[in-house]
């Protein structure tokens, strides 16, 4: 806690010598741009650049030398790995939590957090030249997120309740070229974190779509003539034109974009070139034009051990590494720095019981504490850590990791000592009886067998395990392996049981980011159909499948209500904190390890690479990594 | 002969229906469609997708129509304009998606069989002609460790010794100057074959995709060839003093090569298809592992137009090799005339 207090005032230090450098960036305004792009037919560096109080400095530990590419590695088809690094938001985040401006300037707000003014940067351009203004943020969000042109559903960012309870889509208004507000029905004192949340960019550039939302809005048009349209630009329907051009915009050939890099090429290529947007708005503290990095180059890989193979043989500049691969890379010659980043996960071995599983003798079992208790200190969590995380983690409940909100030294000692006896006694209170083959049963005889469900090889031994420490204590367990698509379609029909390592709870914060802890739709493994009941209590339409949660669980569904519709930041955080504490109390994720931590590989030339990051996706994972202030020395 | 071809085809029509249909039945047989997966992938990456978006992404991909609407539209639209579909995965028309993998695989499946043959076939004549020799048992002992090493282990291995003794781990078929050349356009999929380093980091693929293979043929050739060398044919032939290498070549090898040949009728799809463990193992971006994702996603219009394509290629090979034996063997031909 204390090292997160200094870093919060080291980084509001930092803050404060940027505001300073910016004095100084207005008079110096001599900026330079990397060689790569000399002899490109450009206007030169100081108006490509905003004007000179809106250029963006950042402070960056060594300022960098142009460097010509780095190599990243892109396993799968996520779009999103190398949208996180390359990602430009109008308020990101640090790691503290909070927000700062990005694409935007600043912001101010009113008293009650219904009027939010948000400044731009003047003289400001896309990747092509043309200016960036509150027309490219109003018609993003009127024209294309509003009229469903994205393929996404307006976030919750942007949605505010009224009087009545009814949420309501804020009011854009553009005051000016660089200026626009957001009005809210009621308080929105949320609005920035969540924008960062869900809303990461808030802009598209109007230049450029106009023309194809014209097609899509155009309603002498039929639905065919506008699937044609697409088609002819080699998409498959007009949906899929929208969602790629809006939503996943970034690997778009010659898309404008914000961004430092841009694509050239397939993104389903071999190797996907990105080169340097000649318009980027930030620069160093010396006048460079960032980014120090020309080009990047996304290599795919099929398998892991590629991966690996990349990073010793030094291909790859920076690439993520499993702890079990750890001791591969010190032994080899490899010339990468191993960095560790925290966590924001609750643990990094877990179970959840399907608190609404459809067995009828099950359910009840399940859904009391006491069983849940049992079943946790049944487990030998010392054995699970050395063998199964090499010794990186330690025993451990479930719980908020350290620095988190809610975090408490207590609760992650929870239920964890191993203690057979009290387990039995927690087992009879719960109706159970011991059979003369020694196994628990239910009190007419029906044997209890747990089901132990995975989807990963990895989760293999954990289940071994778990079985061992089980049988030990007279519990009649199965384990089985399931292919991902299958586990999602048992979760969706409510069929899953108990689940290993199966969406871990993972969070910076329970307010900004329920959806995988609270039963709010069919999210959360634990509770899949308790969800649906939810659902359907809000708009009656009687989903099927939708079982009726118990009290601690409608209880908790009540305060997120509450925490939805509370109107200042203390309200929300206090009823976040009661939140936290139903899942102190309920344990719904059994944890067996502390959390992981997660491990890069950087080239040992790389300068400027972060060490205290953290990795979540609501950091933007690798992206927090700041890559435009990152460059190689030669 | 020419009657016989062309009723041959005409049974390929509906045969490839009935594949069609069966294949298409059989992608849609696990539970869950292509939206599971993708749900699950952007679950994974932690965004949520909600009910409305879920129900309009299912009515965009036709995924709320029963299996066999899906299977008809798809085939009315292959029939009536060639129009394979649109991978969900890749985002693409199906065609150009395969098209995009197509040429290096079959480079790769082309440069692997002719491995395969020009070393098994010799290999098996000369062990079976110098029979327990050392010759013979060293090639033997070769074979069965071919045969025996799982491919991908065995791909592995080379991998991390070409880290060991290069210090650059031979991955794939390209270096990365080649494959920014190849994204960029500055270079044709043709120029790559000139190169050194290609060839260097093609080893890998023929060491380990042509072993296993090159073992097999070497097992039959020379247990064909053995068996052909026992015949009275051979004894009269020798009795009446043909030389041994007229005896061997001209008349053993043309009878022992039956089995080889009518194994041709899958090469064909093979050249298509390339291998699938190894090729994701070696990194190469080929045909095999591109159908291999479009199950695990149920991408069925891609997945389904591969193994269509493989199925159609099956047949066109056994039709081949068919017209092959009887060129090669004329009792077939013979036999063929009598029945007439």
């Amino acid at each position: 806690m204390k090292t997160r207090r200094i870093i919060s005032a080291l980084l509001a230090l930092v803050m404060l010598m940027s505001l300073a450098s910016f004095a100084s960036a207005e008079e110096a305004a001599a900026y330079t741009q990397s060689p790569y792009l000399d002899g490109q037919d450009l206007p030169a560096v100081a108006e490509r650049l905003p004007i000179a109080s809106d250029v963006m400095v950042e402070e960056v530990a060594d300022i960098g030398q142009y460097t010509d590419y780095i190599t990243l590695m892109q396993g799968g088809s996520s779009k999103w790995g190398p949208g996180k690094p390359t990602e430009e938001a109008l308020f990101r985040f640090r790691t503290d939590g909070t927000v700062e401006p990005n694409v935007a300037k600043g912001y101010e707000v009113n008293e009650d957090c219904t009027v939010w003014t948000i400044h731009l940067r003047e003289g400001m351009k896309w990747s092509d030249g043309v200016p960036f203004t509150t027309e490219d943020c109003r018609f993003f969000y009127e024209d294309c997120l509003l009229t469903g042109f994205t393929g996404k559903s307006a976030w919750e960012a942007v949605k505010a309740a009224d009087e009545n309870g009814e949420m309501q889509l804020a009011k854009f208004e553009a005051v000016d070229d660089y200026t626009f507000t957001m009005t809210f029905a009621s308080s929105k004192p949320e609005f920035l974190r969540e924008l960062a949340i869900n809303g990461k960019w808030f802009f598209a550039p109007k230049h450029w779509l106009e023309e194809h939302v014209a097609v899509y809005k155009d309603e002498n048009k039929t639905a065919e003539e506008k699937d044609a349209y697409a088609q002819a630009l080699g998409f498959s329907d007009m949906k899929a034109l929208g969602n790629s051009y809006t939503y996943y915009y970034w690997i778009v050939v010659g898309r404008p974009t914000l961004r430092a890099w841009q694509i050239d090429g397939d993104f389903n290529a071999e190797m996907c070139v990105w080169k340097r947007n000649p318009y980027y708005w930030k620069v160093d503290a010396e006048g460079k034009q960032l980014p120090y990095i020309d080009e990047l180059h996304f290599r795919r890989y099929s398998d892991d051990s590629q991966a690996l193979l990349w990073i010793m043989d030094g291909t790859a500049d920076i690439g993520s590494v499993a702890l079990a691969d750890v001791d591969t890379i010190l032994a080899s010659d490899a010339k990468v720095n191993l960095v560790e980043w925290s966590s924001t996960s609750w643990t990094s071995q877990s179970m959840q019981l399907n608190l609404a599983v459809k067995d009828d003798l099950k359910r009840p079992l399940f859904q009391n504490v006491n069983f849940r208790h049992a079943l946790s200190i049944l487990v030998d969590r010392a054995q699970i850590a050395s063998l199964i995380d090499n010794g990186y983690t330690d025993p451990a409940q479930s719980a908020p990791p350290e620095g988190a909100q809610g975090y408490d030294p207590e609760w992650t000692k929870k239920w964890t000592e191993q203690n057979p006896e009290e387990a039995a006694a927690l087992l009879e209170g719960c109706g159970l009886v011991k059979g003369a083959d020694g196994f628990w049963a239910f009190a007419d005889g029906t044997k209890l067998t747990l089901n132990l469900q995975y989807q990963n090889e990895a989760d293999a031994a954990l289940a071994e395990l778990l079985k061992n420490d089980f049988n030990k204590a007279g519990l009649d367990v199965t384990t089985r392996m399931y292919d991902r698509s299958i586990m999602e379609e048992m979760r969706a029909a409510n069929e899953h049981e108990i689940v290993l390592n199966y969406e871990n709870f993972d969070t910076v914060s329970i307010s900004l980011r329920p959806d995988y802890f609270v039963p709010l739709r069919d999210y959360c493994v634990w509770g899949t159909a308790f969800g649906l009941w939810y659902l359907n209590s809000l708009d009656g339409k009687g989903r099927e499948g939708a079982v009726e949660p118990p009290e601690d669980v409608k209880a908790m569904l009540e305060i997120y209500t509450n925490m939805k519709n509370a109107t200042t930041s203390e309200q929300k955080e206090e009823l976040a904190l009661q939140l936290l504490e139903c899942f102190r109390e309920g344990i719904y994720e059994i944890g067996f390890t502390s959390a992981n931590p997660a491990v890069y590989a950087v080239n040992s030339a790389m300068h400027n690479f972060r060490e205290d990051g953290i990795a979540c996706d609501e950091f933007r994972d690798l992206g927090l990594a700041n890559f435009a202030c990152l460059w190689v020395e030669k | 002969m020419g009657q016989y071809i062309l009723k041959r085809v005409l049974t390929f029509i509906p045969i490839l229906l009935i594949m069609s249909l069966v294949i298409f039945f059989i992608i849609q047989l696990p539970p869950g469609d292509y939206l599971t997966s993708y749900v699950a992938g952007l679950k994974a990456e932690g965004q949520i997708v909600d009910e409305s978006e879920l129900d309009s992404l299912k009515e965009r991909y036709g995924l709320d129509q029963p299996w066999f609407t899906q299977y008809f539209k798809w085939m009315w639209n292959i029939i009536t304009r060639f129009d394979f579909g649109y991978s969900f995965k890749f985002e693409a028309p199906v065609w150009s998606t395969i098209a995009s993998v197509l040429p290096m695989t079959i480079v790769v499946s082309l440069v692997t069989m002719l491995f395969n043959y020009l070393v098994g076939i010799p290999i098996g004549i000369y062990s079976a002609v110098h029979q327990y020799s050392i010759g013979d048992y060293c090639f033997t002992f070769i074979g069965f460790i071919g045969m025996a090493i799982p491919n991908f282990l065995f791909a592995i291995l080379l991998m991390y010794g070409t880290y060991i003794w290069t210090g650059t781990a031979f991955i794939g078929l390209y270096t990365s100057e080649v494959l920014v050349g190849l994204q960029q356009g500055t270079m044709q999929w043709w120029e790559v074959l000139g190169r050194g380093d290609f060839w260097g980091r093609m080893a890998i693929p023929i060491i380990v995709i042509g072993t296993s293979g090159t073992c097999g043929t070497l097992r039959s050739m020379r247990a064909q060839m053995l068996d052909e060398l026992g015949r009275n044919y051979v004894l009269c032939a020798r009795a009446k003093g043909v030389s041994e290498r007229r005896i061997v070549y001209k008349y053993c090898l043309r009878a022992a090569l039956n089995p080889t040949v009518s194994g041709l009728s899958g090469v064909l799809s093979h050249i298509f298809n390339g291998s699938t463990i190894s090729a994701i193992v070696m990194n190469l971006q080929l045909v095999g592992p591109m159908l291999y994702e479009a199950l695990k996603a149920q991408d069925m219009y891609l997945a389904g137009t591969i193994l269509l394509v493989m199925g159609f290629l099956i047949v066109l090979g056994t039709l081949l090799s068919d017209i092959l034996l009887a060129c090669l063997d004329p009792r077939i031909r013979f036999s063929g005339r009598r029945a007439e």
